[in-house]
């Protein structure tokens, strides 16, 4: 049997190659482009009492009353602002909710984002929250009259 | 080392013995188990929602100070009951300071009132289903001034005996019966009207 | 101790026999005492095992963490407190005390349900709890401010006018 002499390296194997390099590259410049994360955040009012009819308030959707009323024990939540931004670790992003409240948000090596609760021009507390979990971030406090305010942040 | 317990199979003996120790886990599970009905005594004294809740985490907190103090001579449950109820006395003590009195209450304090209330001819809580004789036990309950309540609570759903409520109470014992039977006199009124507004 | 309160006394069982004895035959031969001494027994029998039954309106999770917080604050108090002890002891207590307040928090931070990598931290006049919800996936920080003067929910907002028609 006559055997197929040995061939140099054909145009394949260079296609191949360079799909390989062009791969590799593409790796290390996604690496590099820092990846940005959608961050929602809702000023949402707990309240006891029931909106009274006709009043300027929107309650907020089902999902997030439904959870919030399983966790906390006000039966009524209303959502006063929401705000959307996209943050990535090289563009921190301040998201003003009202005259009196804001959250500043970066994002962290190993999956993490830090949230500050701002108010009144002063940090109220910072937290450190893991992306890794699909958990919401919910900041909340006592407000005047036995309701409360609540500051729920969604990561995506 | 220590053997590692099932927190939610535990019995509470066992619970607090682990508590004792330091295991706030254990600690943690007794709290789960016991809160409702701790929260429900100090609603009852207190009638005030926020009242109550700040009232029984200041128990959790002063049960696990003195966990090292429970020897078992009763149950896990009735000692921090009685942390609650006293809790919620002595908080009942400064409010009374600033408390403004209805002139009914004091009516009540000064006595004799219960004297002129005519007996009650019928059974006031027969033929009552007993979710709505908790009902209406609770409305007429919440009519009483603190200090009847009080003593009809500690009576009635503590089981203590004169001696014992007049010294949480801090009275004497003739006070604790006249309270009593204020108390238990008003109640069957107000548990009669009650049953008369059903029934028109 | 009047009549009355005797028949109470009776009913509650805090009288001696021979007390028992008397209020009895009072009972047999006045009606109108044996008519008070029937009301005070059906209220008494209408009261047992009628205690209402509330729950406690706070998830296991938010009042754990709130009564756990307070435990670690009243540790950490007694453990700064001033003794006036023993030299030897003066160096023992604190020590004690710092120990056992780093004894709860490793037992908190180990045996809780929060991320470990999760923190937060907050300014000397402001209290947090944090806790996780696992059927919610929420992380929740509860935060009390001691002067109570944060609210980001305006009051325009909370007596919010008519809407439009």
């Amino acid at each position: 049997m006559r055997l197929k002499p040995t061939s140099k390296p054909s145009r394949w194997h260079f296609l191949v190659l360079l799909l390989g390099l062009g791969w590799g590259l593409l790796q290390v410049v996604a690496a590099s482009v820092p990846v940005e994360t959608r961050v929602q955040a809702v000023l949402v009012w707990g309240t006891a009492e029931s909106k009274p009819a006709g009043k300027n308030l929107k309650e907020v959707d089902a999902k997030l009353r439904e959870k919030l009323g399983k966790i906390f024990k006000w039966q009524n939540y209303f959502e006063v602002s929401r705000k959307t931004a996209g943050v990535s670790a090289s563009k921190p992003h301040t998201l003003k909710l009202s005259e009196e409240c804001s959250v500043d948000i970066k994002i962290l090596p190993e999956n993490m984002a830090e949230v500050k609760l701002i108010g009144k021009g002063r940090t109220i507390v910072t937290r450190r929250h893991s992306l890794a979990k699909p958990d919401a971030l919910v900041l909340a406090g006592d407000d005047k009259n036995n309701t409360a305010w609540f500051v729920v942040l969604n990561f995506n | 080392m220590a053997k590692q317990i099932d927190h939610k199979a535990a019995l509470d003996v066992q619970l607090v013995a682990a508590s004792q120790a330091g295991d706030m886990i254990a600690f943690e599970e007794l709290v789960a188990r016991h809160r409702d009905k701790i929260y429900a005594r100090a609603f009852s004294m207190m009638r005030n929602e926020e009242e109550a809740i700040d009232l029984a985490q200041e128990a959790w907190v002063k049960a696990w100070q003195r966990l090292k103090q429970f020897q078992g001579d009763s149950s896990f449950a009735t000692w921090m009951t009685r942390i609650v109820i006293n809790l919620c006395l002595d908080q009942l003590r400064r409010q009374k300071r600033t408390r403004a009195e209805s002139i009914e209450q004091l009516d009540e304090e000064l006595g004799g009132v219960e004297r002129q209330m005519p007996v009650v001819a019928t059974n006031p809580s027969e033929g009552l289903e007993r979710s709505e004789l908790r009902k209406r036990i609770d409305k007429a309950m919440n009519q009483l001034s603190y200090e009847h309540r009080t003593v009809l609570i500690l009576h009635e759903f503590e089981e203590m005996e004169y001696k014992q409520i007049a010294k949480v109470m801090n009275c004497s014992i003739g006070t604790v019966m006249s309270r009593l039977f204020y108390a238990r006199r008003r109640l069957a009124s107000l548990l009669q009207s009650l049953k008369k507004e059903q029934q028109s | 101790m009047n009549t009355e309160l005797k028949l109470q006394a009776l009913v509650d069982g805090e009288l001696d026999a021979r007390e028992a004895r008397e209020v009895e035959a009072l009972l047999a031969q006045d009606a109108q005492s044996a008519a008070l001494m029937q009301e005070l027994n059906w209220t008494k029998s209408a009261l047992v095992g009628n205690d209402a039954e509330l729950a406690l309106p706070e998830t296991r999770e938010f009042f754990w963490s709130k009564v756990e917080r307070a435990i670690a604050i009243e540790e950490k108090q007694a453990a700064a407190a001033p003794a006036e002890r023993a030299w030897w002891l003066k160096l023992l207590y604190p020590a004690t005390g710092l120990a056992a307040m780093v004894a709860v928090m490793f037992v908190v931070s180990g045996g809780r349900t929060t991320d470990g990598a999760d923190s937060e931290s907050v300014t000397e006049d402001v209290n947090a709890v944090s806790f996780r919800s696992e059927s919610e996936k929420m992380s929740v920080v509860y935060v009390a401010d001691e002067n109570g003067n944060f609210s980001p929910v305006s009051e325009e907002v909370k007596n919010a006018p008519e809407a439009d028609k």
